[in-house]
């Protein structure tokens, strides 16, 4: 017992020690200036290095990945004999690169490379890709981007006729859901969860038993890639009765996403940011590394750009 | 002479815990509350004043105490969130988080830093317990103190997302200003959050039809998570079993031919027993599951109460949807209310009379433990002071803890433990025996009087059928014996040989 007692003392010594001499460690450190700082216009975004280096925002444009992929329209709930017997799904996703690129090096060879940046030992390109399913809708605003919704086509529309209409008599999907088996965050039971929900989809007409999807002007990017998440459930109102259909595809778009993240790089446009920025942009690696750039640094953080 | 040694021993537990030092009794009252043993100082001090000051007093100073703590407001939410089977933390365990930034959230909250970023269901249960507001709150509450991530994280857009279909402005907040995002404090490192996150607090009329206290919160509808199959029944079962103490339990006899029951199968997808995925043709399914009787049963209730959930898989829909509550009450009786809108739920529910049986049940259990006994005459006097007590659940557990009970709880003899539940279980056979079946004889019966009152006229004649039936064995029924354990009907049965005593023992 008085071993323990002893070790417990000793152990309570060595921790207070520790303390101090960390707090003193602490105490001591100094506050180094930012390394850069952000300069926005109206035609570009630069970070102005102290030493008089200087990088741009650029962004570049891919070239267009287009599926087409069958899909199987099943288990209408409430009118089982009124399915499609052959649908298919087009559409295209674009994949881009947002990148700090050397405008203002003193060499030469550095000049409309991505900068990197070591921090922590880490090194790290200024460089985030981001795809049409997670793009923001200013980014369309300032490169004047398309974004193509997707187009079903089926061998029949009688499917269809028990969905309510819109006043410019598109077919009105209520909810349009992504379901997936996973892991119930909470019950931590493994499940079939709905995890994405799209509301108040249209079906546009634009030809022989072919529809395009239509998001209102106010819905989040996601909404339209919903319909090609699979298995997704489109649920409508029948009278007084919620009636759903389930839709699986054979070349659903988290598949494609890497494939479009290989497309070549076809147009590179100079990328102003707003003084508002998506805080889901924000979130990317590459607004995140700038960070240790912008606020000031201590001695024992180490942050270089090269 | 063992009855009489039993209740012999019996008594003196009884005597021993009604002696219970003023000690003993702050150390109960104390971990009943807060979760947690009294200090030192708190002993001492308690001893010090029962020596000028009534022990009782003194206790009820302790415990108007322990109720205005934080420990109390955490533990019984704690207990509520077992109820609803939901986490007891909430979403994200490496965390750090000033509570007191935010004025406006509850407020033992505010007292310090907490270690997780509660979620909206959590808080409002929380603010329930600590503002004492009405227990009926939770199914009715049209607002929400929301805590959410800031820069581009799904987990906590999704609360603010969840809602904003009813309220567009909430997606409004999806940009932030340069200057915020590159200021000294906007350190994004991920392991101290308490600048990565904001809360706010979210209101809707208090009229709106869309908008349900717990249920409309972005945990119960992931907890309960639906699918186009399920239709929202998982939901509905879990109303049903927190609010109602009714469990919607698969019981489905018909074996297969492979000992596979497919009906039982399909009901069972979403309790965790069986996925939704093994059932390979849903539409076959249903139209099986569908023309069966045992499974109409359930599905009559559960489908128009799932309805009210409609079009909101992962989050709320702008429009309400219309649905109703059906259920088969205590009494037996087939209720039948249509309700437009979840909004109007709470409303329709917490006017039944099964509503305040069932919440009084919970506060009884959380008081008095798991295996303790509630008796029909309790029942009746604790439905009625909860609802003069305006639900209020600091009042409420105040009453209950001020009680006799508390410090000595009451044992019964095996005479009124038998009739206590004989008459749970022939209160089941109203399911069958009940208003709506009118080529049953008994079916107007008061099931309280009749077992609980020797008195009570026709007793003996109605005593004498039952005991004619179960000799024969007509009761209940082939079909029926599935809603009865062999427990119960073992005790029923051992009640009847033992002379059919009444509540008193007599």
């Amino acid at each position: 017992m008085l071993n323990f007692r002893l070790m417990k003392y000793i152990f309570l010594l060595l921790i207070s020690f520790l303390v101090f001499f960390s707090s003193i460690d602490l105490a001591f450190a100094q506050e180094n200036p930012p390394l850069a700082r952000w300069e926005l216009s109206p035609t570009e975004t630069k970070l102005i290095f102290a030493d008089g280096r200087e990088a741009r925002l650029i962004l570049g444009v891919r070239k267009k990945h287009h599926v087409v992929s069958k899909a199987v329209v099943k288990e209408n709930i409430c009118f089982p004999e009124d399915l499609p017997k052959n649908c298919s799904w087009a559409y295209e996703l674009g994949s881009y690169d947002l990148s700090f690129v050397w405008s203002k090096h003193p060499d030469a060879g550095k000049l409309n490379e991505v900068v990197s940046i070591h921090v922590f030992n880490r090194k790290s390109k200024l460089q985030s890709t981001i795809d049409d399913f997670s793009i923001e809708t200013f980014l369309n605003g300032h490169v004047g981007l398309t974004q193509n919704s997707p187009v079903l086509t089926c061998d029949s529309d009688a499917w269809l006729q028990n969905f309510p209409k819109t006043p410019s008599q598109n077919f009105l999907i209520p909810t349009w859901a992504y379901e997936i088996m996973a892991t119930n965050p909470i019950s931590k039971k493994n499940e079939n969860l709905t995890f994405f929900q799209a509301n108040d989809l249209e079906l546009k007409a634009i030809g022989q038993n072919s529809w395009q999807i239509v998001v209102s002007p106010d819905a989040n990017q996601m909404d339209r890639f919903i319909p090609v998440t699979d298995p997704t459930a489109v649920y409508y109102n029948s009278g007084a009765r919620q009636c759903s259909i389930q839709i699986r595809l054979e070349k659903a778009i988290i598949n494609t996403v890497s494939i479009a993240n290989s497309q070549p790089v076809e147009k590179t446009y100079s990328f102003p940011l707003p003084r508002s920025i998506p805080k889901n942009l924000l979130g990317r690696e590459v607004f995140f590394l700038v960070t240790y750039l912008t606020r000031p640094t201590n001695e024992s953080s180490t942050v270089q750009v090269e | 002479m063992k009855p009489f040694f039993l209740i012999f021993f019996l008594n003196c537990l009884v005597t021993s815990a009604q002696n219970l030092g003023v000690e003993e009794k702050l150390k109960k009252l104390s971990i009943v509350i807060r979760g947690k043993l009294p200090s030192q100082g708190e002993y001492r001090d308690v001893s010090e004043k029962s020596k000028s000051v009534m022990p009782e007093i003194v206790l009820k100073d302790k415990l108007n105490e322990y109720l205005k703590s934080k420990e109390f407001a955490l533990k019984f939410s704690n207990k509520v969130s077992d109820m609803f089977r939901m986490d007891q933390a909430p979403f994200n365990y490496n965390f750090k988080m000033d509570y007191t930034q935010y004025p406006d959230v509850p407020m033992s909250i505010a007292s310090e830093n907490y270690k997780y970023p509660y979620s909206a269901f959590h808080l409002l249960i929380r603010e329930i317990l600590e503002t004492n507001s009405p227990w009926s709150d939770i199914l009715n509450r049209k607002n929400y103190f929301i805590f959410h991530r800031k820069p581009g994280f799904d987990i906590g857009q999704q609360q603010l997302l969840f809602y904003s279909a009813l309220n567009p402005k909430l997606v409004d907040s999806n940009s932030v200003l340069l200057e915020d995002f590159t200021a000294t404090n906007m350190d994004t490192s991920f392991s101290d959050d308490s600048n990565s996150y904001s809360g706010v607090r979210i209101s809707f009329p208090e009229n709106d039809k869309r908008v349900a206290g717990v249920l409309t919160t972005p945990s119960f509808m992931m907890r309960y998570s639906t699918t186009a199959v399920n239709s929202n029944r998982r939901r509905a079962a879990a109303v049903f079993r927190t609010f109602l103490c009714k469990d919607m339990v698969a019981s489905i006899p018909v074996p297969s031919k492979d000992g596979v029951d497919e009906n039982k199968k399909l009901a069972l997808a979403g309790e965790g027993q069986y996925s939704e995925s093994d059932i390979v043709d849903h539409i076959k399914m249903v139209q099986i599951h569908g023309q069966n009787v045992d499974c109409q049963f359930c599905h009559k209730q559960l489908d128009p109460l799932g309805d009210l959930f409609n079009f909101s898989p992962a989050r709320l829909n702008a429009a309400a949807s219309f649905g109703g509550l059906n259920y088969y009450n205590e009494e037996g009786v087939f209720v039948k209310k249509p309700v437009d809108g979840i909004g109007n739920l709470g409303a329709v529910i917490t006017n039944e009379r099964d509503y305040f049986s069932c919440q009084v049940k919970h506060f009884w259990t959380w008081i008095h433990g798991e295996n303790s006994l509630i008796t029909p005459a309790q029942e009746i006097e604790l439905v009625s002071t909860f609802k003069a007590m305006n639900q209020k659940p600091q009042d409420f557990i105040r009453y209950l803890v001020l009680k006799d009970e508390f410090y000595a709880p009451k044992k019964y003899t095996e005479a009124q433990l038998s009739a206590i539940s004989a008459f749970k279980t022939l209160k089941k056979c109203q399911s069958c025996h009940n208003q709506q079946n009118e080529n049953f004889e008994i079916q107007d019966l008061d099931w309280y009087q009749l077992v609980g009152n020797k008195q009570s006229i026709d007793r003996a004649v109605w005593i004498k059928e039952l005991k004619k039936v179960f000799q024969k064995g007509s009761m209940p029924p082939e079909e029926a014996q599935k809603d009865f354990t062999d427990g119960e009907l073992g005790r029923l049965k051992n009640w009847l040989s033992q002379g059919a005593p009444d509540f008193e023992g007599n």
